[in-house]
């Protein structure tokens, strides 16, 4: 065992892409997703104003717009101009205010505001636009007031006037709707398993391309039971260990919620860390030909993250999708994610999602013979 | 005459061979045709309902007033939401959701009813699982326009003024219109740059394909078959699979495929710059496969480009795809001209050339470097 051991380290001293790689990608987007998002939430949002009334009610909102955490303001002399930046992505929205938009407020003729939006940006889109909203019926409260007030009615009789239903949202899981914790909760968990099954692949496969496949076996006498397991020690310790400093980071310093246990959450990534191996065995032993063996893994590994479901919910994909979806070990993560963080349920919660990782160590057995004959007879082209 | 000739030559042999390679190495022909055509083709078919509808919510009404009631029938008849059920009280309902039943909860509180009578404010709760952010979107979407209609019905106080929404391009808030345009651009410049690093690798793996100085002939050779593969799928994803998923294409042909020679031409030359680098086949994947993830964010498709902080916004400015997809969703989703994407072309004009001479003065160095070890 201690032979086998010292063999893999030594070809890790060979081929330090075995460390690098997942060590630099793991560090590099940390820093990248933790540091995009900013604080989380969109601030300073392009939003263009065309003033075609120029009066003190339009001037007054533009400000109020511009003042918003949201917004800023951008001004367009006409609608063609703003259109143009809305065409090329510089804004997201548009808001056109009429002429005479003042007197035929003071006139009780109901002026009609515009409102246009890109929604090929999704986010900046409907960002946009609630802040648009929000400020628009501030405003059109605002005169409402104005008006009760003149008329002699009591201030809380008049907010129950303008607003008579007042919405309490509370957002569970998520207090501050924090886009940086909505992402990087399962991006960076989804990319150490992306690493896992492409290294891990790499690393089987290297073996099969070089043929040094026969010596593994001979030295875990001729059990590939052994001969993987013991191989796959290593990587198991260090993606365990970069699993964990990355809950830790999540959940420690960049304080996103956590309801439940830390220690389930470190359960739940060694769990998808271990299952990733697993995954990268099956491809290998279907696929005993290392090239590829690593573009299939990559391929299936980047629609991982889409059929986790963290952004489109699976049940609105094509059936087929929903279950494809349970091949890859970060739908059960997400699900472990979702008890655990969110509802804090712990063991009744989440022990179906550990079911469903042993279903992944139980997976390759069945394959096993084909490997070992691989690793034995060179039975594939070797490249 | 002569120069113009041999030039002539050795491009054809150097074509010639790296056709070859190309259609000879498995891995090569999944990531540039399996990835290449098949990616577009799933991700329409994953992402095919664009809009979430019906998310089921259950209520708890402790009000139970014609107000509550009427409130609720409206939220069921949203398209976002869909009432699942009844809870008698907060720990039932959040069962349900812990369960995932459901991924909200509408609560009336008991006197609900009695301050609308009384003209008060009225408030009520909703709880949205934050699981996904679609799940608080419909719920608030929903809740906000029955909302809006109550209270006009409640309090009929005039509205001094009015506005209207128009939405002209992805008019139904599809999720798939936008992810999967700025999806596609990606998947040409990822495909093409993995597919190249591989075969740059094998190339150094084997110590083949060099010619005594001319970097020149390499560089336009290869890269013509690059270009020739790329231009193929490239056409397949700008012009046939919008067809097939019925997505937004309003530019037209002619603009598209003055677009398309351009970020094909730069992804050519950024790819075949960094390949340069790899050492071996397998590099390439292995090692730089993460990139894909910040690369797609960088071009501004979901977090708004100008919530980018300053060094990450620099930072994209490497990548081709940066601006290819925001040209892209630009013109095949807004419709602009191409005098209006005319400054991101520039920049991807400029990166061809930075990247053309990267590759020349990379593929001198490493000629010199070899046949200087072959004269020891």
């Amino acid at each position: 065992m201690k032979d086998i051991l010292k063999r893999e380290l030594g070809l890790w001293k060979l081929r330090p892409v075995y460390v690098l790689a997942p060590l630099g990608a793991m560090l590099f987007c940390s820093l990248f997703f933790l540091t995009f998002f900013g604080k989380g939430a969109v601030q300073e949002l392009p939003i263009a104003v065309v003033d075609n009334d120029n009066s003190s009610l339009t001037r007054n909102f533009i400000r109020q717009l511009d003042a918003t955490e949201l917004g800023k303001v951008i001004r367009y002399d006409d609608y063609s101009l703003a259109r143009e930046a809305m065409q090329t992505g510089k804004v997201t929205a548009i808001c056109v205010l009429p002429e005479n938009m003042y007197s035929d407020v003071l006139a009780g003729r109901k002026p009609t505001a515009s409102f246009y939006l890109n929604t090929m940006y999704y986010v900046g889109g409907m960002m946009s636009y609630k802040n648009i909203l929000t400020m628009f019926n501030l405003s059109v409260g605002a005169v409402q007031r104005e008006t009760m007030r003149a008329m002699g009615m009591a201030e809380d009789a008049i907010m129950a006037k303008i607003q008579p239903i007042v919405i309490d949202v509370h957002q569970i899981g998520n207090p501050t709707t924090d886009y940086n914790a909505y992402l990087s909760n399962i991006l960076l968990p989804g990319l150490l398993e992306l690493l896992t099954i492409i290294i891990v692949a790499y690393s089987l496969g290297t073996e099969i391309k070089y043929g040094t496949s026969e010596k593994l076996l001979e030295m875990s006498s001729g059990s590939i039971v052994k001969a993987l397991t013991i191989k796959l020690i290593p990587y198991s310790i260090m993606f365990s260990v970069l699993g964990c400093t990355l809950v830790l980071v999540l959940y420690g310093p960049m304080g996103f919620h956590l309801d439940g246990s830390i220690w389930a959450m470190i359960l739940n990534i060694v769990l998808m860390v271990l299952a990733s191996e697993a995954f990268a065995v099956c491809i290998v032993a279907l696929l005993p030909v290392c090239r590829l063996a690593v573009c299939i893994s990559a391929f299936l590994g980047i629609l991982a993250f889409s059929l986790s479901g963290f952004t489109v919910p699976l049940e609105q994909m094509p059936e087929f999708f929903r279950g494809m979806a349970n091949m890859f070990p970060l739908r059960p993560y997400y699900n472990f994610y979702v008890q655990e963080t969110i509802f804090a349920s712990g063991f009744a919660g989440w022990w179906k999602e550990v079911l469903h990782y042993l279903v992944f160590f139980l997976a390759p057995l069945p394959l096993l013979p084909r490997l070992k004959n691989a690793f034995l007879y060179h039975n594939y082209r070797r490249d | 005459m002569g120069y113009f000739k041999t030039f002539w030559n050795d491009f054809k042999r150097v074509f010639r061979q790296e056709f070859k390679a190309v259609f000879t190495d498995g891995g090569v022909i999944v990531v540039f045709f399996l990835a290449g055509l098949g990616y577009p083709l799933l991700y329409n078919l994953i992402y095919k309902n664009g809009i979430l509808e019906d998310v089921p919510v259950v209520v708890i009404d402790n009000a139970d007033c014609a107000e509550s009631r009427c409130f609720i029938r409206e939220v069921d008849a949203t398209r976002e939401v869909a009432i699942s059920g009844y809870c008698a009280t907060m720990e039932e309902a959040k069962k349900l959701m812990q369960e995932r039943k459901c991924h909200g909860i509408i609560c009336f509180p008991s006197d609900f009813g009695d301050r609308i009578a009384l003209g008060q404010q009225s408030t009520m709760s909703i709880y949205c699982d934050m699981g996904s952010f679609f799940y608080y979107k419909n719920l608030m979407t929903s809740v906000n326009l029955v909302m809006l209609e109550e209270m006009s019905q409640i309090s009929p106080v005039v509205k001094p003024m009015s506005f209207e929404q128009n939405i002209p391009y992805n008019r139904s808030n599809s999720f798939s219109f936008f992810f999967i345009t700025a999806a596609l651009m990606l998947v040409i410049q990822q495909t093409m740059f993995y597919g190249i690093g591989m075969l740059a690798g094998t190339r150094r793996e084997d110590r083949k394909g060099l010619i005594h100085g001319a970097s020149g002939r390499l560089v336009f050779g290869r890269g013509a078959v690059y270009w020739l593969i790329y231009m193929m799928i490239g056409m397949y994803i700008v012009f046939i699979v919008p067809l097939l998923f019925d997505i937004p294409m309003v530019t037209d042909f002619w603009t598209a495929l003055a677009f398309l020679c351009i970020y094909v031409t730069a992804c050519v030359f950024f790819s075949m710059a960094f390949s340069t680098l790899i050492r071996h086949r397998e590099t390439p994947i292995v090692a730089l496969l993460f990139l894909t993830l910040p690369e797609l964010f960088l071009t501004g498709f979901s977090w708004p480009q100008a919530c980018f902080p300053k060094f990450w916004n620099l930072f994209s400015y490497i990548f081709p795809s940066t601006f290819g997809t925001r040209a892209y969703i630009n013109l095949a989703g807004a419709g602009a001209s191409f005098a209006a994407i005319a400054p991101l072309l520039k920049i991807l004009l400029i990166q061809t050339a930075v990247y053309f001479a990267i590759s020349i003065i990379a593929i001198k160095t490493e000629n010199m470097k070899f046949y200087k070890k072959i004269e020891n």
